[in-house]
């Protein structure tokens, strides 16, 4: 046998035969399952199943009338709940009120704010148009005074790249012309060298020729003689320097006091004076002397040479 | 009877000029070393002979001053030469009448013939030294002379005292009569020996002087007389002896 739903006597919904309040108004829906049950029993088993039955109502009653506390305390809650909520929500109505009223008021300087300052965009947008206008017909004028800058720039730029050009093109004439005149003046330079180098060549062989004009004497101490080697390498220099070295004026194995270079006439001074210098690279303590002696020819030099 | 006579009648002073020039022999006679070998073995040798004869601080100066090498060259062809005079005295020894006494001074320049410059002067003294009659027989004295260089014209001359001997020839060819003379014809011989018992000879001859005066052309004889000697006085030494002892006895 199919189980038939429990009809909500307060608002007429159907509910399950379990519910023992309506899902819909929360009606209590315990005598409307009672007159709902179908008489089905026979004596026995009628009790016993009446005895079951009894016992699960029981046992439901007292399901029920746990679900039925709890429910009561849940609507006292909500109930509770609402009247805080009431009050709650009329303390926030009146807040929501007060605010309202604020920001009404806050919005009506805030919107006479805004007209104000559309006023006042509106007075600087045409400002602005003015300016703009202005500004558009300045920088027109401007583009126009830039153009012909540029073109006035753009012309100068020209003249000044033919300039340049111009400039580059003097700048390797006059950089061909320097090179050249620095070839030439190397050219110069180099022969000037050579022509001066030729005359100290030159001057130098005449020299040579005027030091073998003079005649040189030498004495050659003999307690303190110079070994061959030295004696010849001495001789060498002065020949290399023009000086003639004749045997017949080398007086050797004789007493010399002192190495000394002896001229006699002052014109002979600086012939002295060179010698001298020379043989100082070997006698460092050669000393140079003028003995005034008029009787002798004033191309004779005295060497005097000892160890 | 006896003829005694002063032994002072026998002193003879004479006074003398002179030219003395310079000799530097070979080293060898065949002349093998080659002629600047000879030049400088002439040049060692003058070195030596006036470094002696000069001192070497003087003859240095007169290197310095002329060369040695002209000087070598004039010297070799006698155009450096000395000039000087001397007196010179000799009489016979008071003591020992077989020897006579000679003693003297005098002075010299060494000049240079090319332009009569003189080079150096200086002085000497004859030493008083006593030789034998004998050495005039045999024809010369040897004397000893100190020679004393006093000037180098224009230098800075030092004192230098040097000992020569000259070996004088006597003329002897009056002998056997004990008449002698100075030989004005030949030069006498001039010695620089190392030392003074060094023998006389070609290694230490370095010139000859030849007297100025020729006396026999001119008539002016100068005669060194020892005739007679036996007759002269022969009481000097006794006297002397005397002498001495009286100035020992003062």
């Amino acid at each position: 046998m199919g189980e038939s739903g429990v009809i909500c006597p307060k608002c007429q919904q159907d509910n399950p035969e379990s519910n023992t309040f309506c899902g819909k108004c929360g009606a209590l829906l315990l005598g409307e399952r009672r007159r709902n049950i179908m008489p089905v029993a026979d004596a026995a088993g009628e009790i016993h199943q009446l005895a079951e039955t009894t016992l699960q109502s029981v046992k439901k009653e007292a399901h029920f009338i746990e679900i039925s506390t709890l429910d009561e305390i849940h609507d006292k809650a909500i109930k509770w709940a609402k009247v805080q909520l009431f009050f709650l929500g009329s303390a926030v109505s009146i807040l929501l009120m007060a605010l309202f009223i604020w920001g009404y008021k806050q919005f009506s300087d805030f919107e006479r704010l805004i007209l104000d300052s559309q006023n006042e965009i509106t007075a600087l947008s045409g400002q602005l148009n003015e300016n703009a206008t202005q500004v558009s017909q300045d920088s027109t004028r401007v583009s126009e005074q830039a153009d012909t800058f540029g073109q006035t720039i753009q012309q100068e730029f020209q003249r000044l790249k033919q300039l340049s050009q111009r400039i580059n093109e003097i700048d390797n004439t006059i950089h061909t012309e320097i090179q050249k005149l620095r070839s030439e003046l190397l050219a110069s330079l180099h022969e000037a060298r050579n022509l001066q180098e030729q005359a100290k060549s030159d001057r130098y062989e005449i020299e040579k020729i005027q030091n073998s004009f003079y005649e040189i004497f030498f004495q050659i101490d003999g307690d303190h003689p110079l070994d061959d080697t030295r004696q010849t390498a001495l001789f060498a220099l002065l020949t290399q320097n023009g000086f003639l070295v004749k045997d017949r004026n080398i007086v050797s194995r004789v007493s010399v006091d002192r190495p000394e270079v002896i001229y006699y006439n002052a014109e002979a001074g600086e012939k002295a004076r060179l010698l001298t210098n020379l043989l100082r690279k070997n006698f460092p303590g050669m000393t140079l002397r003028h003995l005034d002696h008029k009787d002798r020819d004033a191309r004779e030099i005295l060497i005097k040479l000892r160890n | 009877m006896a003829h005694v006579v002063p032994i002072q009648m026998a002193r003879v002073n004479q006074t003398e000029a002179y030219t003395q020039t310079f000799d530097f022999q070979s080293p060898h006679e065949d002349n093998a070393l080659h002629l600047i070998e000879q030049m400088q073995w002439f040049n060692q040798r003058i070195d030596d002979v006036f470094s002696r004869l000069l001192g070497e601080a003087n003859w240095q100066q007169i290197k310095d001053r002329y060369g040695l090498g002209a000087l070598r060259d004039e010297l070799l062809r006698k155009d450096i030469y000395v000039r000087g005079f001397f007196n010179f005295s000799t009489y016979l020894d008071p003591v020992s009448p077989e020897f006579f006494m000679a003693e003297g001074m005098g002075r010299f320049f060494l000049v240079r013939r090319k332009n009569q410059a003189i080079l150096l002067s200086g002085d000497f003294y004859i030493l008083p030294d006593r030789h034998s009659t004998k050495d005039l027989d045999r024809g010369y004295v040897i004397l000893d002379i100190a020679l004393i260089l006093s000037r180098i014209p224009g230098e800075v001359t030092y004192l230098h005292e040097t000992s020569l001997k000259y070996k004088i020839y006597f003329d002897n060819s009056l002998k056997n009569e004990s008449v002698y003379r100075l030989d004005y014809q030949r030069q006498h011989e001039v010695h620089l020996p190392l030392s003074g018992v060094e023998e006389l000879g070609a290694k230490t001859r370095i010139g000859g002087m030849q007297l100025d005066a020729k006396p026999d052309l001119a008539e002016q004889f100068k005669l060194l007389d020892y005739r007679g000697t036996q007759f002269i006085r022969s009481d000097y030494e006794k006297m002397l002896r005397q002498s001495r002892q009286r100035r020992l006895e003062e």
